[in-house]
């Protein structure tokens, strides 16, 4: 079981579902939901530069087309940390419609560990669940 | 005497040939002697007491009366002839010796003593007349007319044979005639003397000198003259023919030259006489027909050739031979092949001369002249032949069509400097100037402007015109309009353009559209999957049916909207178009949100004239107002009042409206291409659904306008809305 999940999606439903899927799958200790990319940002630059990695999450769930700031801008914003983030956190791309295009982005950012189309379902919970 | 008897003297006054009579003063007969009856018929009695004149001829009397006085005074005196008329023969010449014995008194009168001497007198009339006759042909002879003795010596000569040697008469008169000879024609002239010395007339041609050492050559013809049966001399009748010879000689050289001028001309000549024969050919025709001159000469050409009958150079022959004047003309005849023959057919003194050339070559280089003349001067395109200094010399009539202005109005000036103007592309105008300088073909698009002032576009091809040592003679420049081409290409540009656009949008729509679909019902799969695993009852159940409802109606909302979007592009081609008053509907526009407004303390200012007045859909414009109005109220500032200006301008393109507040505004650099984009919201602290200012975009634009924004975080947001000319009434 993974302690800490960061859930960042702009649409309040997915967040409530996504967490509750994997509440119920018994997937993490705690789920944190961002509506906002910015916001999610900041906290997560704040816990790299204050070096409390420990407060980093063990898994990133993140929806890409969001206003103001997109999921893509998100991981671009998070580059300078990569090395760090690589070690620390697993990012997954949860998103409502999955483009081949979008895929191929994804796999070029080293810091995207997967590419998951909502809603989550059970395989694909197994599949990224941590092995006891 | 006295012993005569009485007897003796009448017998002798009867026998006598004359006629003694005795008149007194008056003329009266006192006495006739008997010879009268055989003189003139008459009886001596029927004459006495009668007046001699009576008897005269009336022409004679005055004469003869005259003489009869004058007698009174003399002894003697005798008449000239006159005429008396006898008793039985009419006139007779009548001589007479009249002797005064007036002062005789034995006589008392005139004794006359008259002769009958008609007889005598037609004799010596007779030779007169010889003598003239002679006389006049050998003086008045226009040739030379001589004698000469048997021994060769002149006996006689006329004026003409001393002008043709020019020597006196006297002088020739004592010349032998070999003394005038030319020495190499002198043994032959003197056997033709011999000759007709012993009785042969001869004729002969030879040369003699004149008296200024001239050789003269004469015609002489010398005939034997005879008396008593031998010949006594020579006689001669001659003629100068020295010019006649050289005008002769000439002709001749004259008529040789000719010949041969004419059988040098490498042109075709022939001539035919009044009855069509064939009276002479050069060689030039003979190689042409391929026939030598004995085949052609004395042949009619009409029957040599008879299908030349039916030709135009028949008919002109015919012509020329009536009328005496001279005639051109072309025909084509099949001579080893198709040839062009120019014909001259000239009239000369007893039948015509036909000259001709083969201008095949020519007359199809003429037809091609023709064509490309034609071809220059009636095609479309415009044709400008300039000066080597580019100056025009000549415009052809297309060139007239497409600028307007006329050949005389161009000619001398340089047609790029009267033709390209402002709107004209600098850089072509000085590729132009610099291919001119270069000397070299050229070929480029160019704006132009018509003498009307109206720009159209040309296609120039420009070709230098050089001659064999390079030296520039000309320029050629055709001119094609491409105006409408030009026309195509800029729309064609702008259709591919919005085409790009508008698959642009429309992959930004698919996306949207199927992203925003694909949320909702992600979401709802997901809470029905999870529904089964959560104990009904549970707080978590229902909250998992209260979002599976919200998901729901987010998916009809996107439909909803889709559908809204989806009409309102299909309605670009039909929408309704009518007369808005624009204060009118900004003011309905505004009417709904007054409420909010007033309880707001915002501030609304209009600056719009009241006559403004535009084509537009009614519910598009009031769609496209309501949702600016709206943003601007949703979006206002929580820290001041909002104010909001909407102004609306005329401009030459249509009418531009401003619509501006002091709300929460945007950073430019953010939502510069975001903001009219689908499902885009950039406010967080709002609600809005993205929607609102894409479907601003799009009703704008399908009233075929454009919107604009500028806007600054914490100052405020202006759009301005540009509604396009075509509806400015």
């Amino acid at each position: 079981m993974y302690n800490k999940v960061l859930i960042i999606d702009d649409d309040e439903i997915s967040i409530f579902l996504t967490k509750t899927i994997l509440e119920v799958a018994h997937f993490a200790r705690v789920f944190v939901g961002f509506q906002s990319a910015h916001d999610a940002l900041t906290e997560l630059v704040s816990a790299l530069r204050n070096d409390c990695t420990q407060q980093l999450p063990d898994i990133i769930f993140l929806d890409l087309n969001m206003p103001f700031m997109s999921g893509w801008e998100l991981l671009d914003s998070l580059l300078p940390y990569e090395n760090v983030l690589r070690n620390k956190c697993l990012i997954y791309i949860l998103t409502s419609s999955v483009d081949a295009s979008e895929i191929e982005k994804a796999a070029k950012y080293k810091l995207v560990t997967g590419f998951l189309q909502k809603p989550l379902d059970e395989h694909a919970i197994a599949s990224i669940s941590k092995k006891v | 005497m006295s012993l005569l008897t009485s007897d003796f003297y009448k017998q002798l006054l009867v026998n006598s040939t004359d006629l003694l009579s005795v008149i007194d003063e008056t003329g009266v007969y006192k006495f006739v002697g008997d010879s009268v009856i055989s003189i003139l018929g008459y009886t001596p009695e029927e004459l006495v007491g009668n007046s001699a004149f009576s008897y005269l001829h009336p022409d004679d009397v005055p004469a003869t009366m005259a003489l009869l006085e004058q007698a009174s005074a003399t002894d003697k005196i005798i008449t000239p002839p006159f005429r008396f008329l006898s008793k039985h023969d009419g006139w007779r010449w009548i001589e007479c010796t009249i002797t005064n014995q007036l002062h005789n008194e034995a006589i008392k009168g005139y004794i006359t003593n008259s002769r009958d001497i008609t007889e005598t007198l037609e004799e010596r009339s007779k030779k007169d007349l010889h003598q003239a006759y002679y006389k006049s042909l050998f003086e008045a002879h226009p040739d030379a007319v001589f004698s000469l003795d048997k021994q060769g010596y002149f006996k006689s000569l006329n004026r003409q044979f001393s002008l043709i040697l020019g020597f006196p008469e006297d002088v020739l008169l004592r010349a032998h005639f070999t003394e005038f000879i030319v020495k190499n024609d002198l043994s032959l002239v003197r056997t033709m003397f011999l000759n007709a010395t012993e009785g042969t007339a001869q004729t002969l041609e030879f040369r003699v000198t004149d008296a200024d050492n001239i050789v003269k050559v004469i015609h002489v013809t010398l005939l034997p003259v005879y008396l008593q049966g031998s010949v006594i001399g020579v006689q001669g009748i001659g003629k100068d023919i020295t010019e006649t010879l050289f005008a002769e000689q000439l002709v001749k050289e004259r008529t040789e030259q000719l010949r041969k001028i004419l059988e040098s001309v490498t042109e075709p000549f022939i001539a035919l006489d009044a009855d069509w024969r064939y009276t002479f050919v050069n060689k030039a025709y003979c190689e042409l027909i391929g026939d030598s001159f004995d085949f052609f000469n004395g042949q009619v050409i009409w029957q040599l050739y008879p299908d030349l009958l039916h030709s135009e150079f028949y008919q002109k022959c015919q012509k020329v031979a009536e009328t005496g004047k001279t005639e051109y003309l072309e025909e084509v005849f099949i001579i080893n092949g198709l040839v062009t023959l120019s014909f001259s057919i000239f009239p000369f003194d007893g039948g015509i001369a036909i000259h001709f050339v083969d201008v095949t070559a020519q007359s199809a280089l003429k037809r091609e002249m023709e064509k490309l003349s034609l071809v220059a001067s009636k095609t479309i395109n415009g044709v400008v032949i300039m000066d080597p200094t580019g100056k025009i010399e000549w415009v052809n009539d297309g060139f007239t069509r497409l600028s307007g202005y006329s050949r005389n109005e161009v000619v001398g000036l340089v047609p790029s400097m009267l033709l390209q103007g402002n709107a004209t592309d600098p850089e072509t105008e000085s590729y132009i100037r610099q291919k001119y300088q270069e000397q070299v073909y050229f070929n480029a698009e160019v704006l132009n402007y018509r003498k009307s002032g109206e720009p159209y576009w040309v296609n120039i091809d420009v070709t230098p015109i050089k001659g064999p040592d390079e030296k520039l003679i000309n320029y050629i420049a055709i001119q094609t309009d491409i105006t409408e081409k030009k026309k195509a290409e800029a729309e064609l540009v702008k259709l591919a353009d919005d085409l790009y656009k508008q698959n642009l949008n429309l992959q930004q729509f698919t996306y949207m559209v199927s992203h925003n679909l694909r949320a909702p019902v992600a979401n709802a799969l997901g809470l029905t999957r999870l529904i089964s695993k959560i104990d009904a009852g549970s707080p978590q159940f229902n909250s998992i049916l209260n979002k599976l409802e919200t998901s729901v109606y987010q998916l009809d909302t996107v439909i909803k909207d889709i559908s809204n979007i989806l009409s309102v592009r299909d309605a670009a081609r039909t929408l309704p178009r009518e007369m808005v008053n624009i204060l009118a509907i900004v003011t309905d526009v505004l009417t709904p949100f007054e409420d909010e407004l007033t309880s707001g303390n915002c501030l609304v200012t209009l600056d719009i004239d009241r006559s403004f007045g535009m084509m537009a859909n009614k519910a598009y414009l009031y769609s496209i107002l309501q949702n600016l109005v709206s943003n601007a109220i949703k979006y206002r500032s929580p820290d001041r009042a909002l104010t909001l200006d909407i102004s609306v301008k005329k401009d030459k393109r249509g009418f531009v409206y401003t619509i501006s507040d002091n709300g929460l505004g945007m950073d430019m650099h953010v939502v510069e291409n975001q903001l009219f984009k689908l499902y885009k919201r950039f406010h967080p602290s709002t609600h809005g659904k993205g929607i609102g200012l894409f479907l601003v975009k799009t009703q704008v634009e399908t009233i075929g306008g454009k919107i604009m924004v500028d806007s600054a975080v914490g100052i405020g947001t202006t759009f301005k809305l540009l509604l396009g000319a075509k509806h400015v009434q």
